[in-house]
C-alpha cells in the first residue's frame, strides 16, 4: 500500500533534472514539429421512443445519420483509401451508440430516408425546368441516394461496426463519452462515478475494447472527476482553454500541451482560435454567403400535400433536409435569400480550408519559436455541425485533413498520438470549467432549468441508496432495479437544461424530464412496497430500453460532494 | 451548487411537521439563509427565505474560495440550523502563480495512472487489503483453500460510507491471492463474475487502533450463512472463469475480534469472541462503540457533507466523522 499511495512529489523529485524546461526543449522531443488534434463529438440524446413513429426528436437522428455519420464515414474510407496518413479523434456517445444499433430506429430510419428519395424523386421533376434550383434538386436526390445505398449495402445498417474498422485500420481513434451525457459537475461522486463507468463499459460492449480517452459532456470538470476517470483506466480527456490558464499550477507551457492530473489522466484544452473559426456563425467559416441556408427548407416552403409525409403528428411543419438556397447575408430575411450554387460553395471550401490549415501552421511555428518544443493544438467540434447545421462541413473537413497530410508544419494527431509521442508534459490540475458560454454552469444551471435539479439529485440520492439496500436482487426486483437507473439515466442528459436554456424544443426538453423522473418515482414506490406492476415495468422496459447489459449495482455508494 | 466563480445556487425541501417540531410555526418564518466561508466559519452573508421549500441564488464574494450555506431560524434568542449544504468550491478566475513545473515521461504518466486506478479501487472498496482471519474458516472449507478476510487498508478508512454501497466493487473488484502468495488479481476487467456481497458494516476495534495497529474491521454478511454462500459462490466463479489454478483465497472478513455489527438503534453488547464491545446509538444519530477497556470510539453523522447514516435491511453503514479517543 505504501507504493501506491506515495505523493505526487515522488515523480518530482525521483527526477528532477527531468522537471526543467530548458532539459525538455532538447530531450525527449517528438519527431513532429507540432500536433493538430481534429477532435469530434458525436452525440444524440437518447430520442428512441416506439409510440412516436414520425416524431420530431427521432428525426434529428435520422437527419444526423444521412447528413453527418454517413458522410463522415466515406470521408475517412478515401482518406484510407488514398494511403493519407491521417487521424482523427471521434467521440461517440454512449445514447448514439445505443441508437444506432437499435433495431426499431434502424428500420425506422431506413423507412423515413426511402420516404424522402421519393421526395427527392418528386422534387428533381418539380425543378426540372427551373434552371435557379434543378442541379440542386439533383444533388439532394444523388446525396439520399448515396446514404441509403451506403447505409443498407456498404455498411450492412451497422455504422459502429463501420467506425469500428476504420479505427481498425488506424484512420479513427474512437473514444467514449459519460453514460447519457450528464453535466458531471453538477453531481456529487456516485453518481458521476457510475456515469463514468457506464458510459467506459458501453464502448467495451460496443467495440471489444477499453476506450482510451473520454469526452466530458460539455467539457463539464471539476477536480476529482481525473480521479474517477482514473478508475476506469481513461488516459485523457478534453477540457476548455481556461481549465488550463487557470489550472494549479499554471501550465508553463500553457494550453499548447496537455497536462497531467495528479492521478495521471491527461487534459488536453480546445484552442480558441481554431474552434471559433468553425463554430461561430458570426465570425467563422460557415456564415460565408455561398454556403448552404440551413434555415430555408422545402419541409415550410412547399404545400403541405407535397410533404404530407413529413408533417408532424400535430400537422405542424418540420425540416426535412431539403433546401434550395444560400445564406446570401447575414441580415437577409429568409425569404429574400438566393439560389445555392453549389460551385461557389465547394470554392468557399477551398478557401476557408486553405485558410485554416495556413492559420495553424503558422500558430504552431509561432509557438514552437517560443517554446522549442513541439506544440499541441486541439480542435474539438460536435460531429453534428458538419454536415447538419454546416451542410459543406464534411467537404471542409476532408479538404483540411488532405491538406494537412500533404504540409510538414504539424501532424495530424491523435491525443494518445500526442501522450505516446516522446513529449514529457507538466503535472497541473486544470480549473472547474465547461464550454459552455461564461466557461461555467451557467448554461445548465440557470433560471430557466434550476428546477431540474432537485428532482435529479434527489433520484440520484435515493438510486444510490436502494442500491446500496439491495445487494442480491433477483427476478422483477431485480428488472425493476435496473430500470429505475435507466431512467435516473434518461433524466439527467445534459441535453435536457441546455435546450431549456436556448429556449428550442422546450416542451420536449421538459416533458422528457418529468417522464423520467416520474416513471423513477413511480418504479422506485413499487419496489420499495415490494408491488411491482409487472406489465407496467414491462411497458417502460420496452420504451426506455437503452444500456441492456446495465447492472444497478454500479449505482451504489454515497453521493457526496466531489474532492480533488 | 456553485454556477460561477461569484455565484452559487442553494435548495432545501424540509417538511413543516420537522420544522415546526424544532423550532415551532412561528419561528418558521423567521427563516434565513446564511452564506458561510470555509474553513473560517464566519457569515458572509444572509438572505430571508421560506424555510420549508426554496432556492437561492448566492452572490460568492472571492472565486476560489470554499463556502457553504446555512439554513437557520432565530429561536429562543440563537440560532438553530436547520440544514446545512456540502461545500462547494468556487473556480478561480485568475491563473495560478507560477511554480517549478514537474515533467513526467509517458511511462511516469502511466504508472500514475495506475496507481491512481489501484487507489481509486481500493477507495471505492472501502480499502480492503487481505489479512488472516479465524473468520474465513467456514468459507476455507468450502473453497478448499486457505481463506483470507478484507479489512480497511488504513485506520480512519473505516469512516468512509464505502462499505454498504460498494458491495457491488467488492464483489468485483475483489483481491484475490492464491495460497502462500500475496499476488493480487483484480477481477473486474479479464471477467465479469457476477457476484454481490450480502451486506456488510464497519466499525473499529479501538484497542488496536490506539496501538497503530490496523484495527479497522469490515463484516459482510450478518451471520456466517451469508459468508459461506458469498465464498462459495465466489470460489466456483473463479473456477468457471479459469482463473487461477489451484486454490484461490478470497477476502471476506475481517481480521480482529468477531463483533457483530451494531443493530440500527438502541444498544447492544456482542461478544462472541474474546473481546467484547458495547454499540450504542443516540438520538441524534451518533453511533459509540466502546471496548471492555472503556476506549470509545463516536461516529457522528455528517449530514452536512451530503451523506446521511444510512441503514438498509441487509446492510448497515456508518458514516461518520471519528471523534477521538
Amino acid at each position: 500500500m505504501g507504493d501506491r499511495q506515495r505523493p505526487l512529489s515522488g515523480c518530482a523529485t525521483s527526477s528532477s533534472s527531468d522537471c526543467t524546461l530548458p532539459r525538455l526543449a532538447h530531450g525527449g522531443e517528438s519527431a513532429a514539429p507540432g500536433h493538430l488534434v481534429v477532435f469530434l463529438h458525436a452525440h444524440l440524446p437518447y430520442v428512441r421512443d416506439p409510440d412516436d413513429k414520425d416524431g420530431l426528436a427521432e428525426g434529428w437522428f435520422f437527419e444526423a445519420l444521412t447528413e453527418t455519420y454517413i458522410p463522415l464515414l466515406a470521408m475517412a474510407e478515401g482518406w484510407h483509401r488514398d494511403r493519407l496518413p491521417a487521424r482523427l479523434t471521434v467521440s461517440l456517445s454512449p445514447p448514439l451508440l445505443e441508437m444506432l444499433r437499435d433495431e426499431l430506429l434502424v428500420t425506422r430510419y431506413v423507412d423515413r430516408t426511402r420516404a424522402l428519395l421519393e421526395l427527392a424523386d418528386s422534387e428533381v421533376r418539380r425543378t426540372a425546368s427551373d434552371e435557379r434550383f434543378r442541379s440542386t434538386a439533383l444533388m439532394n436526390r444523388a446525396r439520399i441516394a448515396d446514404a441509403i445505398d451506403r447505409f443498407e449495402h456498404w455498411y450492412s445498417r451497422d455504422l459502429t461496426a463501420a467506425f469500428a474498422e476504420l479505427q481498425d485500420r488506424g484512420v479513427l481513434e474512437l473514444v467514449t463519452s459519460c453514460a447519457t451525457h450528464a453535466f458531471l459537475p453538477g453531481f456529487g461522486e456516485a453518481y458521476a462515478g457510475a456515469q463514468i463507468a457506464l458510459g467506459a463499459r458501453c464502448y467495451e460492449h460496443h467495440f471489444r475494447r477499453r476506450s482510451p480517452g473520454m469526452w466530458l459532456p460539455e467539457c463539464g470538470f471539476v477536480p476529482g472527476i481525473d480521479r474517477l476517470l482514473a478508475r476506469e483506466a481513461i488516459n485523457y480527456f478534453i477540457v476548455d482553454a481556461h481549465a488550463l490558464e487557470l489550472a494549479d499550477p499554471r501550465p508553463a507551457l500553457g494550453t499548447h500541451a496537455p497536462i497531467i492530473c495528479p492521478s495521471g489522466v491527461a487534459a488536453f484544452a480546445r484552442d480558441p482560435e481554431a474552434s471559433a473559426q468553425v463554430w461561430s456563425a458570426e465570425v467563422g467559416y460557415p456564415g460565408d454567403p455561398r454556403y448552404r441556408e440551413f434555415y430555408r427548407d422545402i419541409g415550410h416552403d412547399l404545400d403541405s400535400g407535397t410533404i404530407e409525409r413529413f408533417l408532424l403528428p400535430d400537422g405542424a411543419r418540420r425540416n426535412v433536409g431539403l433546401k434550395y438556397h444560400r445564406v446570401t447575408g447575414r441580415d437577409v430575411p429568409l425569404h429574400d435569400k438566393e439560389p445555392y450554387h453549389r460551385a461557389w460553395a465547394l470554392d468557399a471550401v477551398n478557401d476557408h480550408a486553405e485558410h485554416f490549415v495556413l492559420a495553424r501552421a503558422h500558430r504552431i511555428d509561432e509557438i514552437r519559436a517560443t517554446t522549442g518544443r513541439a506544440p499541441v493544438i486541439v480542435a474539438p467540434y460536435d460531429a453534428e455541425l458538419f454536415g447538419h447545421w454546416w451542410f459543406e462541413g464534411p467537404e471542409f473537413l476532408d479538404l483540411v485533413v488532405r491538406k494537412s497530410c500533404a504540409q510538414s508544419a504539424y501532424r495530424l494527431s491523435t491525443p494518445s498520438d500526442v501522450l505516446e509521442s516522446g513529449l514529457e508534459f507538466q503535472i497541473a490540475m486544470p480549473a472547474a470549467s465547461s464550454w459552455g458560454a461564461y466557461g461555467h454552469s451557467q448554461v445548465w444551471l440557470n433560471s430557466d432549468n434550476e428546477w431540474i435539479w432537485p428532482h435529479v439529485h434527489h433520484a440520484a440520492r435515493e438510486m444510490s441508496r436502494i442500491a446500496s439496500e439491495h445487494v442480491r436482487a433477483e427476478g422483477l426486483v431485480l428488472r425493476a432495479l435496473n430500470q429505475l437507473a435507466r431512467e435516473l439515466l434518461l433524466a439527467t442528459a445534459s441535453d435536457w437544461p441546455f435546450m431549456i436554456s436556448m429556449g428550442t424544443t422546450v416542451e420536449y426538453a421538459e416533458s422528457r424530464v418529468r417522464r423520467h423522473i416520474n416513471r423513477f418515482t413511480q418504479l422506485l414506490g413499487q419496489i420499495e412496497n415490494r408491488a411491482i406492476d409487472e406489465g407496467l415495468l414491462s411497458t417502460v422496459e420496452a420504451s426506455d430500453n437503452i444500456f441492456p447489459y446495465l447492472d444497478y449495482h454500479d449505482f451504489a455508494g454515497a453521493e457526496t460532494v466531489l474532492e480533488r | 451548487m456553485v454556477r460561477d466563480p461569484r455565484s452559487g445556487h442553494a435548495y432545501w425541501d424540509l417538511s413543516v411537521d420537522r420544522i415546526d417540531a424544532a423550532v415551532g410555526p412561528s419561528d418558521r418564518r423567521r427563516a434565513f439563509l446564511r452564506l458561510i466561508g470555509v474553513p473560517g466559519g464566519y457569515v458572509l452573508a444572509e438572505y430571508k427565505v421560506r424555510a420549508e421549500r426554496g432556492s437561492q441564488a448566492v452572490a460568492l464574494p472571492e472565486a476560489d474560495s470554499s463556502y457553504l450555506v446555512e439554513l437557520a431560524v432565530m429561536h429562543n434568542y440563537q440560532w438553530v440550523v436547520l440544514a446545512r449544504s456540502n461545500v462547494v468550491h468556487a473556480p478561480p478566475t485568475m491563473a495560478r502563480v507560477a511554480s517549478m513545473p514537474v515533467f513526467v515521461s509517458r511511462a511516469e504518466q502511466l504508472r500514475l495512472l495506475a496507481e491512481s486506478r489501484e487507489r481509486e479501487l481500493d477507495r471505492a472498496s472501502g480499502d480492503l487489503v487481505p489479512a488472516p482471519t479465524r473468520g474465513a474458516r467456514p468459507v476455507e472449507r468450502q473453497a478448499g483453500a486457505p481463506v483470507r478476510m478484507g479489512a480497511p487498508a488504513r485506520i480512519g478508512s473505516e469512516t468512509r460510507p464505502a462499505p454498504a454501497g460498494s458491495e457491488p466493487r467488492l464483489a468485483s473488484e475483489l483481491a484475490f491471492a492464491r495460497a502462500g502468495s500475496e499476488a493480487r488479481l483484480r477481477l473486474r476487467e479479464p471477467v465479469g463474475i457476477p457476484f454481490v456481497m450480502p451486506g456488510s458494516t464497519a466499525i473499529t476495534a479501538p484497542a488496536a487502533a490506539a496501538l497503530g495497529a490496523l484495527a479497522a474491521a469490515v463484516w459482510l454478511g450478518r451471520d456466517p450463512i451469508d459468508v459461506l454462500h458469498a465464498g462459495s459462490k465466489l470460489a466456483s466463479a473463479l473456477a468457471d472463469a479459469g482463473m487461477p489454478s489451484g486454490p484461490v483465497v478470497a477476502i471476506l472478513d475481517p481480521p480482529g475480534p468477531d463483533v457483530a455489527p451494531p443493530e440500527p438503534a438502541g444498544s447492544r453488547t456482542s461478544s462472541p469472541g474474546s473481546e467484547a464491545y458495547t454499540v450504542s446509538e443516540s438520538l441524534d444519530g451518533s453511533i459509540t462503540v466502546t471496548d471492555r477497556d472503556g476506549n470509545f470510539i463516536t461516529y457522528s453523522p455528517v449530514r452536512s457533507a451530503g451523506v446521511d447514516v444510512s441503514r438498509g435491511r441487509s446492510a448497515a453503514a456508518i458514516v461518520g466523522v471519528r471523534h477521538e479517543l
